[in-house]
């Protein structure tokens, strides 16, 4: 007879492990010791060997199942030996049993997942079906476990109602464990596991981002110190950011009044980008922005007027109302118009990039974009492209840690965008998204380096929105905690606090600056209300150069 | 001299890139020394004389059409191309979102002025090397399109899509191009013309009459052209006299000729090789249908491949596309029914 494989003791705190995968297949040959299947406990996830050796005759116990020790799992036979009517018959029986208990189980959770009374009864597999039919025993003896079963969920639906939010969660043993000893509530952890299954992957990172948001700020590779830098840039950076912060936060006002058409995808906390990477580019460089292009826009010289003209769609905007928020730009200024298609940007400022390197020029081209850019096809071949023909580009991945409403973690195993840059032979670089100071070294070194013809740079910045993703977004996917966190790394007032510091900023004059950026605000907005609606029969303008469009 | 397609193309980005140093190729395979010449022979050893513009690109039709679009912007003039035009669903973000709409969305202060080449037709080559993708285009405002059926409207027309400002798609059909040696392909028919030494350009946006003819219009372009004429020849015998309009330019296309060509027959046959569904016929049977339907002694007719995917067989993709014998059918029932 063959030997019927028993689930082994494998915890002194818990009988029960979760079946993760079978290593062998029926049929294999298997060595005494050798590892059989992959099952996970309350503390590790560890392998079961084989007893004995021999040949795998029927393997039982499924992926996903929590197994209770002594339960038999597979039948291994001899060498040479084969699978007969008999053994098949003891598996049925075994599988049988094992359908009544996980069917209570089922129906339990079932029950407290619904909060209701599962009516249907758990549907056999074939096999076990054909058992059931010839002993009718054991049918009576289901039907009176069916009965007592809704007796008992009766009851267990009052209980349930109480606890329910724990019920709810898939976790495996261990994971539980872990979260006990942390204090961890599940509901907090999206299960990324087969049924929304939370594994230890999912805890390790949710602990892992727990302690990031109570550690110091990041490394700096550069010291950032003010030093470097001149007082009229530092000055130039700070009134920047502030005209970026009020113009932002203007418009919101005029968009929740309904004064002002169409969407708007706001820079509100990621002004130190813009700002630092601008403040190292010339006058004839050129960037290019995305869906969210306010703060590059401003940081690049375009005017006040000409933005917010363009957001209320007049003929005085910067690309006559054709455009409007996502598309942002003058190329006389040096910024293309925006590009709303995430990660377009990208394999354009090659182009632009290898016309600068064609024509000899020491200019240098800017993508601005965002982590979620990184998941696209259009990076991946843009960065390549970049590397292969060294063209002097840069390409700023404004990390603010969601893609709309997703979590860059979620959609992406490495945590630095940065790493992506080796893959392409391409120098990367990490600089803190929420200091300008250091914005501007890193972008400063990278630029620099495109220039003098050694190549681009991916250079990742680490920020945040501290505002919603568009329009009327209140940011419910963030937890309390991070968006405090990154409040208090605000990139404004900190870079306002250091200046004073410094004695570069004085508090009457920084009051005075945010006046005077306030009234230039007031002024746009005035100028762009003024300003007149584009003639309709300008649809038909400026879309071919020597040709009317067709009717 | 004469020349194929292949060659009139060929010599025509030779002498763009010799008059203008602002021009240059960018592609797969298109200057690899001992390579192909691009996937049909056209830019054949024009890396000997243009080293730094012939860009020989990885395999990323989204990077290529980026790159391409950022040069332009920046004042450069890139012909970009794919090695078969199936390939430009990758890019079509960038053809479509990019290249065509930059300039309005700039509310005109840029220009993108891009030449993409791209090879069509079917070919035994099934369902993802084989189609004709000049519909899909059709429906994007921003472009123009353009498919030259002779080596001489070869020449011409990538003349002036390297001149126009405005983004210019030039398709190519690959049993025209009579590309030689390993590169030429089964069922080629002859599409060479007599290549005059003086320079000329061909206007974009003009059609030709390659036929005159009185009893119907038969509008085509590319290989359909050649097919139309073969069925008008059959037909002459027959007593139908047939008019054949080669478009040349399908976006904008020749409304002046072809609407003084169909008041003159009163019947229009419209041939295509693109699937009937959304094709280029129903664009411009509508046209004349909303505008000179009173000139109409027959109802506007299309003959167009069926509506399913490029099949391999060669007997299924005999069923599938016109020929001149279908399109002489049709035509005969037209006359016929309508007489």
């Amino acid at each position: 007879m063959p030997s019927f494989v028993k689930m082994p003791s494998l915890s002194q705190t818990t009988n029960e492990v979760r079946f993760i995968r079978w290593l062998v297949r029926e049929g294999d040959e298997v060595e005494k010791g050798q590892p059989i299947c992959e099952v996970e406990t309350d503390k590790v996830i560890t392998e079961v060997e084989s007893a004995e050796s021999g040949v795998v005759l029927k393997l039982i116990a499924e992926p996903e199942a929590i197994i209770p020790q002594g339960q038999v799992i597979a039948v291994i036979g001899k060498k040479g030996e084969k699978l007969t009517p008999e053994i098949l018959k003891e598996v049925s029986k075994i599988t049988s049993s094992m359908v009544k208990e996980t069917a209570l189980k089922d129906e339990l959770k079932e029950t407290s997942k619904n909060g209701e009374l599962s009516k249907e009864k758990p549907s056999p597999k074939k096999d076990e079906k054909k058992i059931l039919k010839q002993e009718k025993t054991i049918e009576k003896e289901a039907n009176e476990n069916q009965r007592k079963l809704e007796s008992q969920l009766t009851h267990m639906k009052q209980e349930a109602a109480e606890i329910k939010p724990n019920i709810k969660i898939k976790a495996s043993p261990m994971v539980k464990n872990i979260a006990k000893k942390h204090g961890i509530n599940l509901e907090e952890i999206k299960g990324t596991g087969p049924f929304g299954l939370i594994t230890k992957r999912d805890i390790d990172e949710y602990l892992k981002s727990k302690r990031k948001l109570q550690e110091e700020p990041p490394k700096k590779s550069i010291e950032s110190r003010l030093e470097d830098i001149d007082a009229d840039k530092l000055l130039w950076m700070y009134k920047k950011m502030v005209e970026i912060r009020q113009f932002e936060e203007r418009i919101r006002f005029l968009f929740l009044e309904g004064k002002m058409p169409g969407t708007i995808h706001q820079y509100i906390g990621m002004e130190a980008c813009a700002v630092g990477v601008c403040a190292a580019l010339q006058k004839d460089d050129v960037i290019a922005s995305t869906h969210r292009p306010h703060g590059h826009a401003l940081a690049k010289g375009l005017s006040m007027k000409e933005i917010m003209a363009e957001l209320f769609g007049r003929v005085t905007g910067c690309c006559r109302g054709k455009g409007g928020s996502m598309h942002i730009g003058n190329i006389d200024k040096g910024m293309l118009p925006a590009i709303a298609i995430v990660g377009a940007n990208i394999p354009i400022v090659v182009g632009i990039a290898l016309a600068f390197k064609m024509r000899g020029e020491k200019r240098v081209a800017v993508s601005f974009f965002g982590d979620g850019a990184s998941n696209e096809g259009a990076f991946h071949e843009g960065l390549n492209m970049a590397a292969v023909y060294n063209v002097p580009a840069v390409f700023v991945c404004e990390n603010n840690q969601y893609g709309a409403s997703t979590p860059l973690k979620i959609v992406t195993k490495i945590e630095n965008i940065a790493d992506r840059g080796s893959c392409y032979g391409m120098r990367s670089d990490i600089a803190d998204g929420m200091d300008v100071v250091d914005v501007y070294l890193h972008a400063k070194q990278a630029i620099d380096s495109a220039r003098n013809g050694l190549g681009p740079t991916l250079l990742e910045l680490k920020t945040f929105r501290l505002c919603g993703h568009s329009r009327r977004d209140p940011c419910k996917y963030m937890s309390e905690e991070e968006k405090e966190y990154w409040k208090k790394r605000d990139p404004i007032p900190n870079f306002e606090k250091r200046l004073i510091e410094k004695n570069i900023l004085s508090a009457e004059k920084a009051q005075k600056i945010k006046e005077k950026v306030e009234q230039e605000v007031e002024k746009a907005v005035k100028y762009a209300e003024r300003s007149k609606f584009p003639d309709p029969e300008e649809t038909l303008q400026g879309l071919y150069i020597n040709m009317e469009v067709p009717e | 001299m004469r020349m194929t397609i292949a060659e009139a193309l060929r010599k025509a980005i030779h002498d763009e890139m010799k008059r203008d140093k602002r021009v240059f190729c960018i592609g797969e395979d298109i200057g690899i020394p001992g390579g192909f010449g691009g996937a049909f022979t056209v830019t054949l050893g024009l890396e000997k004389e243009f080293r730094n513009r012939i860009i020989d690109t990885p395999i990323s039709e989204t990077g290529i059409f980026g790159v391409a679009c950022g040069a332009a912007v920046m004042g450069l003039r890139p012909i970009a191309d794919v090695q078969y035009g199936d390939f430009l669903f990758c890019a079509m973000d960038q053809v479509c979102n990019q290249i065509a709409k930059l300039r309005y969305m700039s509310g005109g202060r840029i220009k993108v002025p891009i030449v993409i080449r791209a090879p069509v037709g079917i070919t035994g080559r099934g369902a993802q090397h084989a189609q004709s993708l000049e519909p899909f285009f059709l429906s994007c405002p921003g472009l123009k399109i353009v498919a030259p059926s002779t080596a001489y409207d070869a020449m011409g027309l990538l003349k002036s899509a390297v001149r126009d400002d405005d983004p210019v798609m030039i398709f190519e059909h690959k049993l025209l191009y009579g590309s030689k040696g390993a590169r030429s392909e089964v069922g080629t028919i002859d599409a060479s013309s007599e290549i005059p030494e003086e320079e000329y350009t061909i206007p974009i946006g003009k059609g030709v009459i390659r036929k005159e003819g009185t009893d119907i219009t038969i509008i085509a372009h590319l290989l359909m052209v050649h097919y139309s004429l073969s069925a008008s020849e059959m037909l002459q015998s027959e007593g139908i006299s047939c008019e054949v309009i080669d478009l040349r330019s399908i976006w904008p296309f020749d409304k002046k000729l072809i609407f003084d060509s169909v008041k003159k027959t009163g019947r229009v046959l419209i041939v295509e090789e693109s699937s009937k569904q959304g094709g280029i016929g129903a664009e411009i049977a509508s046209q004349i249908a909303e505008e000179i339907p009173d000139y109409l002694l027959a109802p506007v007719k299309r003959i167009a491949s069926k509506n399913t995917p490029v099949p391999f067989s060669p007997v299924l993709e005999e069923y599938y596309k016109p020929t001149p014998e279908k399109i002489a059918d049709a035509v005969r029932n037209i006359i016929e029914e309508y007489a």
